[in-house]
């Protein structure tokens, strides 16, 4: 194959919108036809999925192929694009019978609400029924292929995008519409008479040929943009229009007569001939028993746990031990880079690993699949020797049993990281996780259960809220086996005194019958080896879906009694925020110009004021305003008599989806801009253990790239699907707030706009910092 | 399409054309967005010349061309048109500078690794300011004899707030479509109510 048709092939333009429409588009499909498939295998065959895969997959060459590429030079590349969209797409889209499977795969909600009432509408099926008679589809296919291919329209066709757009829109609609007839898919009236569609496909052929044989034998250009553009590979504007004309004429007649044929064909062998396959219900089964609606039953969730290879090296405990022994390895090397490296952030492995690469993974790992920075938690490493070496038997003081001490924790870290600049001092760094490690072993040594995880390591709670929008959660398999169960071994302490060899349970106190959502979890797994019965798994679950009930839950209570849960997510929401607005140019620069107004020594107070106010004073007033408002202005309800703290509370947790779309957004940015940092890094780290003679580092890899335009807009979009996760939550705490007796939403409504406002401003903030210029890692 | 599983009425109601327009344009919307998502057919032809033995057509992405990134493509051709293919490999350079500013030149390779249309080499300029631009093609370094260069206007950068409109606002018509959504299943319930209460009446007369 020669350089020029390789590059040719090779040019398939970007369109993932496109992409994602037609994948989209095909799940739904797919999952329509599963649902129906399971009353009549016969008329839902796999041919008919097939046929509507087929049908989007021309879709998608005909328009992101190099097809799509060429046509802007050849006409008859634009010519088989069109062919594609008439000839093969529309008619596979109606053999796949799309409008049951499409009406089931989509969501009830919409299936109700939207389609089933716009398909009822008597306006609309009164023009449908005009619009599919044969006489008028074939007027339109016929008016629409000659009315776009006059010069003037299109030429601005090929001129204008948006005339392009409409002319392909045009010319599908008008091929879905001419082949409805000839395909009539399940479920449409049948007509009384088939003969027709002879002398239908017939005409059908001869306008097509008249016209293909206009472009086919002319002796002029009838388009004079394809001669004013250069001509790839040599052919002449008029050649092309030919070899355009030849394919037009022997598609469009296959694609005409071979239907005929085989009509004609079932016509000829007997009366029911014509109609005897598709519609009739072919295999004699027996009527479905039960609605179409209400086949979805309810199955069980996925379980990680139950997956065949997987579960087992999970739950091992030596997996576990192993994980941990490889993130020390990695602590251990931070650790002696900080303290023996270069003080210089880019070039040291503590000012790279942690702040560029571990956050970001942390933070997409907690989304995709849960807690696993806390089941190979390396801190725990020590801990598990000083329990061997100390016997820890206090209990940890019960006015510190809460996440103040966390929430304090929090906020000096994130003061701490921007006061100090952590991420460029790797000996700071270095002496972070020291403390971490010391911490973690004195408190655990000294006293009972998890205390450190539970109520003082400050990376535990953000995983905790952050793990609360992961799908995967540990969770009981059957209720009916833990109603029945009276050991509870999946607690650590069930048992008075502890038993040699017995499994250990949960520390953190979570009863799994009651546990919900991954709220203090750690993902362990001390609970699915502890468990007799093998009860526990690692199930699929809806992300933020426990957080919609303020039920009871086990080792927390209600949500809405706990003040110190809900300062937890409010910090770490607007954290992402402060984070975020601290590294970009124009609050930099506004720090800079207000400390020297003030004639400040240092940047240090104004960085502190900041850090204050934007994760003390702003969560605070934002509470404040919004519960204030809320209570005002909502009709009198049974919720009514509850105390502010605990409105606040309550809709506090609202605030952590669109926290969590911040702090991904931000950490994508300094990933995706900078992720190659790690390489010299690392190269420079392993020289030094080597001695002079090591390899040298590739220190082109240091510097960032600049953030295009691509990842703008992913930030946003995270951002977005932030904003409406928050919404969504806080929706849900409006009902579950107002009175049932009350019938009226404005009540419901008056309670949910102050906290939509604040969520919605939050989210103004966000656009904001995500577009101006912000700092970046890894650089010098 | 007779969506009609049965055979209904077809007859249509005074208001009732209004209202099915109005879904129609509702529904038109998400099509729209699919359809958009198809474009790329390449730049606007910046102009068309020979050099030599060989034509030289230089196109430019966006239309109209802003502050900021552009894509400059090449296509060389022999310009009788006696070789097959183009010159593939040539070492094409496409070189930019101001009309009042002609020391800020900036200079970059045109390769098919970054172009859609790999036989045509794309090079991808920054343009850092307002204003006329001249665009010069150059061969293995060199300007071409005579030279071959074009004009193009670069307009001001459109607010980062509008380029990224869509994806800033996306998240508002999700909500509108859900407020519709509650609208509508509170009205067909309303209406479902009320068509309960008359069928009772009638009942009972």
């Amino acid at each position: 194959m020669n350089l020029s048709l390789w590059n040719a092939l090779g040019s398939w333009p970007s369109a993932p919108c496109l992409l994602a429409g037609l994948l989209a588009a095909l799940m739904i499909y797919a999952r329509g036809w599963r649902l129906l498939r399971r009353h009549d295998r016969a008329r839902w065959s796999r041919n008919k999925l097939g046929a509507f895969a087929l049908a989007l997959g021309s879709l998608y060459l005909a328009l992101a192929s190099p097809i799509e590429v060429f046509s802007a030079f050849w006409l008859s590349a634009h010519m088989l694009q069109h062919l594609l969209l008439m000839m093969v797409a529309a008619p596979l889209i109606w053999l796949a019978a799309p409008l049951l499977p499409i009406l089931q795969g989509v969501p009830r909600p919409i299936r109700t609400v939207w389609l089933a009432p716009l398909l009822r509408m008597n306006a609309l099926r009164a023009w449908a029924f005009q619009l599919s008679r044969p006489s008028v589809a074939l007027a339109l296919f016929t008016a629409v292929s000659w009315v776009w291919h006059a010069p003037a329209l299109y030429e601005g066709a090929l001129r204008w995008p948006v005339l392009h757009y409409l002319q392909h829109g045009c010319f599908l609609a008008a091929a879905l519409l001419f082949w409805y007839p000839v395909v009539q898919p399940f479920p449409a009236a049948r007509p009384q008479t088939r003969w027709f569609v002879l002398p239908y496909l017939l005409l059908a052929d001869l306008q097509n040929t008249i016209l293909s044989a206009l472009f086919t034998f002319s002796a002029r250009v009838f388009y004079p943009y394809y001669e004013s553009i250069p001509r790839l590979g040599g052919s002449s504007a008029l050649v092309d229009q030919q070899l355009a004309g030849i394919l037009m004429w022997i598609v469009g007649s296959a694609a005409f007569l071979l239907p005929l044929c085989l009509y004609g064909w079932q016509l000829l062998n007997g009366p029911n001939g014509a109609r005897a396959p598709r519609n009739a219900r072919s295999t004699g089964e027996p009527a479905p028993r039960r609605a179409v609606g209400r086949c979805d039953q309810r199955r069980r969730r996925f379980d990680l746990l139950a997956l065949p290879g997987v579960g087992p090296v999970l739950r091992s405990a030596h997996t576990r031990l192993l994980v941990r022994l490889l993130t020390g390895a990695c602590a251990a090397a931070i650790v002696c880079d900080g303290f023996r490296g270069p003080q210089v952030g880019a070039l040291n492995l503590a000012g790279v690993a942690p702040w560029i690469h571990w956050r970001w993974l942390l933070v997409i790992g907690l989304l995709i699949g849960g807690n696993w920075f806390c089941y190979g938690c390396p801190f725990m490493v020590p801990r598990a020797l000083a329990r061997r070496l100390f016997s820890a038997r206090r209990r940890w003081p019960r006015w510190l049993a809460n996440k103040w001490l966390a929430v304090g924790l929090l906020v000096s870290f994130f003061w701490a990281y921007e006061a100090f600049s952590l991420w460029d001092r790797p000996l700071w760094t270095a002496w972070l996780v020291l403390l971490y490690f010391t911490a973690a072993l004195v408190i655990d040594s000294s006293f009972r259960g998890a205390s450190f995880c539970k109520y003082v390591c400050p990376i535990g709670q953000f995983n905790f809220v952050q793990s609360l929008f992961s799908p995967w959660e540990v969770a009981i398999r059957e209720p009916q086996v833990c109603a029945n169960c009276r050991t509870h071994d999946c607690l650590s302490d069930a048992r008075p005194e502890p038993v040699r060899g017995a499994l250990r349970g949960c520390e953190l106190e979570l009863f799994q019958p009651h546990k919900q959502g991954n709220l203090d979890c750690t993902f362990c797994l001390d609970c699915a080896r502890a468990c007799p019965h093998e009860n526990v798994g690692i199930l699929l679950a809806i992300p933020g879906q426990t957080l919609v009930h303020d039920g009871w839950r086990s080792g927390i209570g209600p949500l809405s009694r706990r003040a110190d849960w809900g300062a937890l997510v409010m910090v770490l929401s607007c954290a992402a925020f402060a984070n975020a607005a601290g590294m970009v140019a124009p609050v930099a620069a506004w720090e800079e110009r207000i400390a020297s107004q003030w004639n400040l020594p240092s940047l240090l107070p104004m960085v502190s004021l900041f850090s204050l106010a934007a994760m003390v004073v702003a969560p605070l007033a934002i509470l404040a305003c919004a519960t204030w408002l809320s209570r005002r202005g909502g009709a009198p309800s049974a919720f009514a008599s509850e105390p502010a703290r605990r409105t606040a509370t309550r809709y506090a947790f609202a605030f952590a989806p669109l926290g969590c779309a911040m702090w991904v957004a931000h950490y994508s940015f300094h990933f995706f801009t900078s992720y190659a940092a790690i390489v010299p890094a690392a190269e420079r780290f392993v020289a030094s253990l080597r001695g002079p003679a090591g390899v040298s580092a590739t220190w082109s890899c240091r510097c960032c790239q600049p953030p295009g335009d691509g990842l703008i807009r992913l930030e946003l979009f995270i951002l977005g699907v932030g904003l409406l996760g928050s919404l969504y939550l806080a929706d849900c705490f409006s009902r579950a707030a107002t009175d049932p007796s009350d019938a009226a939403p404005a009540a419901r409504r008056i309670r949910l706009w102050p906290w939509a406002v604040a969520l919605v401003l939050l989210y103004g903030c966000g656009v904001w910092i995500l577009l101006q210029p912000m700092q970046m890692r890894g650089a010098m | 399409m007779n969506l009609a599983l049965t055979s209904g009425r077809c007859g249509l109601r005074r208001g009732q054309g209004r209202r099915a327009l109005s879904w129609l344009l509702l529904l038109s919307l998400p099509w729209s967005v699919f359809v958009a998502s198809a474009a790329a057919d390449g730049g606007t032809l910046l102009g068309n010349a020979s050099r030599g033995l060989r034509s030289f057509a230089v196109f430019v992405a966006p239309t109209p061309v802003r502050v900021g990134p552009a894509d400059i493509s090449v296509l060389v051709q022999s310009a009788a048109h006696s070789e097959k293919d183009p010159p593939a490999g040539a070492p094409l350079e496409i070189a930019a500078w101001p009309v009042d500013h002609a020391e800020m030149v900036i200079h970059t390779p045109a390769t098919p690794a970054g172009a859609t249309n790999k036989l045509l080499p794309s090079a991808r300029l920054e343009f850092n300011e307002a204003g006329t631009w001249q665009i010069e093609v150059r061969l293995d370094g060199l300007p071409l004899e005579p030279r071959l260069t074009y004009a193009i206007e670069v307009l001001p950068p459109l607010p980062e707030a509008v380029v990224f409109a869509p994806w800033i606002g996306w998240p508002f018509l999700a909500i509108g479509l859900v407020v519709l959504h509650r609208r509508r299943r509170q009205s067909l319930a309303a209406r479902r109510r009320v068509a309960g209460v008359n069928s009772s009446i009638q009942a009972a007369n």
